[in-house]
């Protein structure tokens, strides 16, 4: 029990110390002033979030334990190589200095390919995890975004609201495709879930009164706690860079958005990872293998398809919400059929259900046509090469899934 | 009444009454009526076709019967959803095995009680001593083992969940004659430690061998029934099932 608030205050207090210098001290012409808001509400952040990193690991560590009935060694679970959890460690502290060397160009290429991460994330649960070969994918990524957009544009909410509301949003429709798909398999359910893409674009594109048609929906840029990021801000609002005493950068909005959406990318990794590991990431795999012995096993085999759509739907939504944040500005064309098929060739390339190379698969998809801008017209073709070539070579995908395995012995 | 009054009966564990099943308009079950009682083996043999792994399957509800009724230690399971069926303590070996190909053994074993909320510990422990193979395996993918670890792990998945009545089909279906041996010496032991069995199985001789009771379905009918032994000497099996003449 002390160890567990422990942890977090240490945490608490070196983010305190770190970031005193950056955030708190404010140049004002010649004189400082002193801010303790911000480096104060850091450290609390960071507490928070180191507790429910442990609240959560103790969580999942109480759902099933077969390591106790087989009298296993205490920590005796494969805990990978040195270098492997010191890359754990290396890599987000890397992504979140990124965006600070970035410039706009690279931080808006940056912020896609995150956004692509948790697309492909959500879909590896679907299609990778569960077995459903999902093709109209970009229907919740555009429920996401237009949920953000339109929720702004009749509802007034704003990028805090609308976040957790436009997932759940995506969440439902999710459901609404589970149910009539929930006996259809392979090409079946292929065909129907890219109608389903479809007929959702197409209500995007012709509910000219509701979602504005083809024109689209300006969306409103984020806040941060109540902080605009424009260079003046709206009656009564405080712009961030006055806030900070920095001078105003647009690059500021989308170092924002990226830092976000790499903290929501992180979590949602998290969640996925202890997923494949709990009961219902377990059964997610174990009714793509046999749907009829899971049954026959007492798994409720439609509450978990539903829950995989619905998971993996909220998860697209999310990066939805965020493409509309990062744009400002939606339509339709950005939710076509295309979309979805890139999603998937992520999620294949990387290797079906294999979180870390459906990660790696999504950042070089975003970046090698950025990188091919120069070929421009062969772009789609060098791409369709490189993946016939992926499809010969290493068809199990760039990294193959792995289980988690026992070490020890009967003892 | 009659039958709790009587001595030797025991209270029925599965009792089907009158069940037809049907395949569109193919009727594959005609009033087939069978019990089993706590603690017996009971096997059921039969021609390909016969009918056999519809009805073992009819009781968790794939396919729904048509008509007729389905208890199971005194519930009414007839309509109940298939995933609630192990819950009460039913657990199905089905046809082919049907083990998770690509998960370990260990994780085709706790799939076996993940839907149940059962600790693991308890059934992991016997389950290991009657399976040591599987110990040794229990890293490796499931679908990797041979044929018949591959049973071995389907009945020890099943068991995981500690049912009361453990259906069987066809443990020996592909199986070499010293392995067919062996697995029906562990039908004996999960028996003996209170498990009641009801196996279906084309090698009637060594299930009549090893059960209590017998029936014998022909195309959707249930044609006879009675004590192992009896079927056994009995001249229309031996020319059927058993390859003899009488
Ligand atoms: N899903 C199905 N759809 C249509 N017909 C089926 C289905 N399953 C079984 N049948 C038919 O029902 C009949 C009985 O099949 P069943 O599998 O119960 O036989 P069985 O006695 O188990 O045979 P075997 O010893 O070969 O396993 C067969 O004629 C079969 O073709
Ligand atoms: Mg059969």
């Amino acid at each position: 029990m002390r160890r567990l608030l422990l942890q977090p205050l240490l945490t608490a207090t070196l983010i305190l110390i770190a970031t005193t210098p950056i955030s708190g001290l404010v140049l004002q012409g010649y004189s400082f002033s002193f801010h303790w808001q911000s480096p104060l509400f850091l450290a609390a952040a960071a507490f928070v979030l180191h507790l429910g990193l442990i609240l959560g690991r103790i969580w999942s560590r109480n759902q099933f334990r077969p390591v106790a009935a087989l009298r296993l060694q205490k920590g005796a679970w494969a805990t990978g190589p040195e270098w492997r959890r010191a890359m754990s460690l290396l890599l987000p502290a890397i992504g979140l200095a990124l965006p600070f060397f970035l410039d706009k160009y690279g931080l808006t290429v940056a912020i896609l390919a995150l956004i692509y991460v948790l697309l492909a994330l959500g879909l590896n649960i679907v299609v990778g995890l569960a077995g459903l070969l999902d093709m109209g994918f970009v229907a919740f990524y555009a429920v996401g975004a237009y949920g953000y957009a339109l929720g702004h544009h009749y509802l007034g909410l704003g990028f805090w609201t609308a976040l957790p509301m436009a997932a759940l949003l995506a969440a439902g429709c999710g459901l609404l495709l589970g149910f009539p798909v929930l006996r259809m398999h392979g090409d079946y359910l292929a065909i129907v879930t890219l109608g389903f893409g479809e007929i959702i674009r197409l209500i995007l594109n012709n509910w000219m009164d509701f979602t504005g048609g083809p024109n689209g929906v300006q969306v409103d840029f984020p806040t941060f706690m109540g902080l605009e990021f424009s260079r003046r801000a709206k009656e009564g609002g405080v712009p961030i860079h006055e806030f900070l005493g920095i001078a105003y950068s647009s690059n500021i909005r989308n170092i924002f958005i990226y830092l976000v959406l790499f903290l929501v990318v992180l979590l949602v990794l998290a969640l996925v990872t202890r997923l494949k590991y709990m009961p219902l990431g377990r059964t997610w795999e174990a009714l793509r293998e046999d749907e009829i012995a899971c049954r026959s096993l007492g798994i409720n085999h439609v509450v978990v398809k539903l829950s995989a759509f619905a998971m993996g739907a909220m998860i697209g939504g999310v990066g939805g919400v965020f493409f509309a944040a990062s744009q400002g500005f939606v339509n339709p064309t950005s939710f076509t059929f295309f979309e979805s098929a890139l999603v998937l060739a992520i999620v294949v390339l990387g290797g079906l259900g294999s979180i870390p190379g459906v990660v790696i698969a999504a950042i070089v998809l975003t970046i090698l046509p950025e990188l091919l801008r120069d070929f421009s017209g062969y772009r789609i073709l060098v791409f369709g090469l490189a993946m016939v070539a992926m499809m010969i070579w290493r068809p199990q995908g760039l990294i193959r899934p792995q289980r988690r395995i026992f070490l020890t012995g009967r003892h | 009444m009659a039958e709790a009054s009587s001595a030797s009966a025991t209270a029925p564990v599965l009792e089907m009454t009158k069940v037809s099943c049907r395949y569109g308009p193919v009727q594959v079950l005609d009033n087939v009526s069978l019990t089993v009682s706590t603690g017996e083996i009971v096997t059921l043999i039969g021609a390909n076709g016969a009918g056999k792994s519809t009805l073992l399957m009819s009781v968790f509800g794939i396919p729904r019967v048509a008509s007729g009724s389905i208890q199971f230690a005194g519930t009414d399971i007839t309509h109940l959803p298939t995933h609630h069926i192990p819950r009460l303590g039913l657990a199905v070996v089905p046809e082919g095995r049907r083990i998770f190909p690509g998960m370990t053994v260990l994780e085709n074993m706790e799939l076996g009680t993940m839907a149940l909320r059962k600790r693991t510990s308890v059934a992991f422990e016997g389950l290991f001593e009657l399976f040591p193979i599987l110990w040794e395996r229990r890293q490796q993918k499931a679908g990797t083992l041979s044929g018949g670890e591959q049973q071995m792990l389907a009945i020890a998945r099943a068991l995981a969940g500690q049912p009361k009545l453990l259906l069987l089909d066809e443990p020996s279906l592909g199986l070499a004659p010293l392995m067919v041996k062996k697995i029906f010496s562990l039908i004996q032991s999960i028996v003996q430690s209170g498990t009641t069995v009801f196996l279906v199985e084309q090698n009637a001789n060594q299930a009549l061998q090893l059960a209590d009771r017998g029936y014998v379905l022909g195309s959707g009918r249930i044609r006879l029934e009675g004590k192992g032994q009896e079927l056994l000497a009995n001249p229309e099996v031996r020319q059927a099932y058993l390859g003899k003449l009488a």
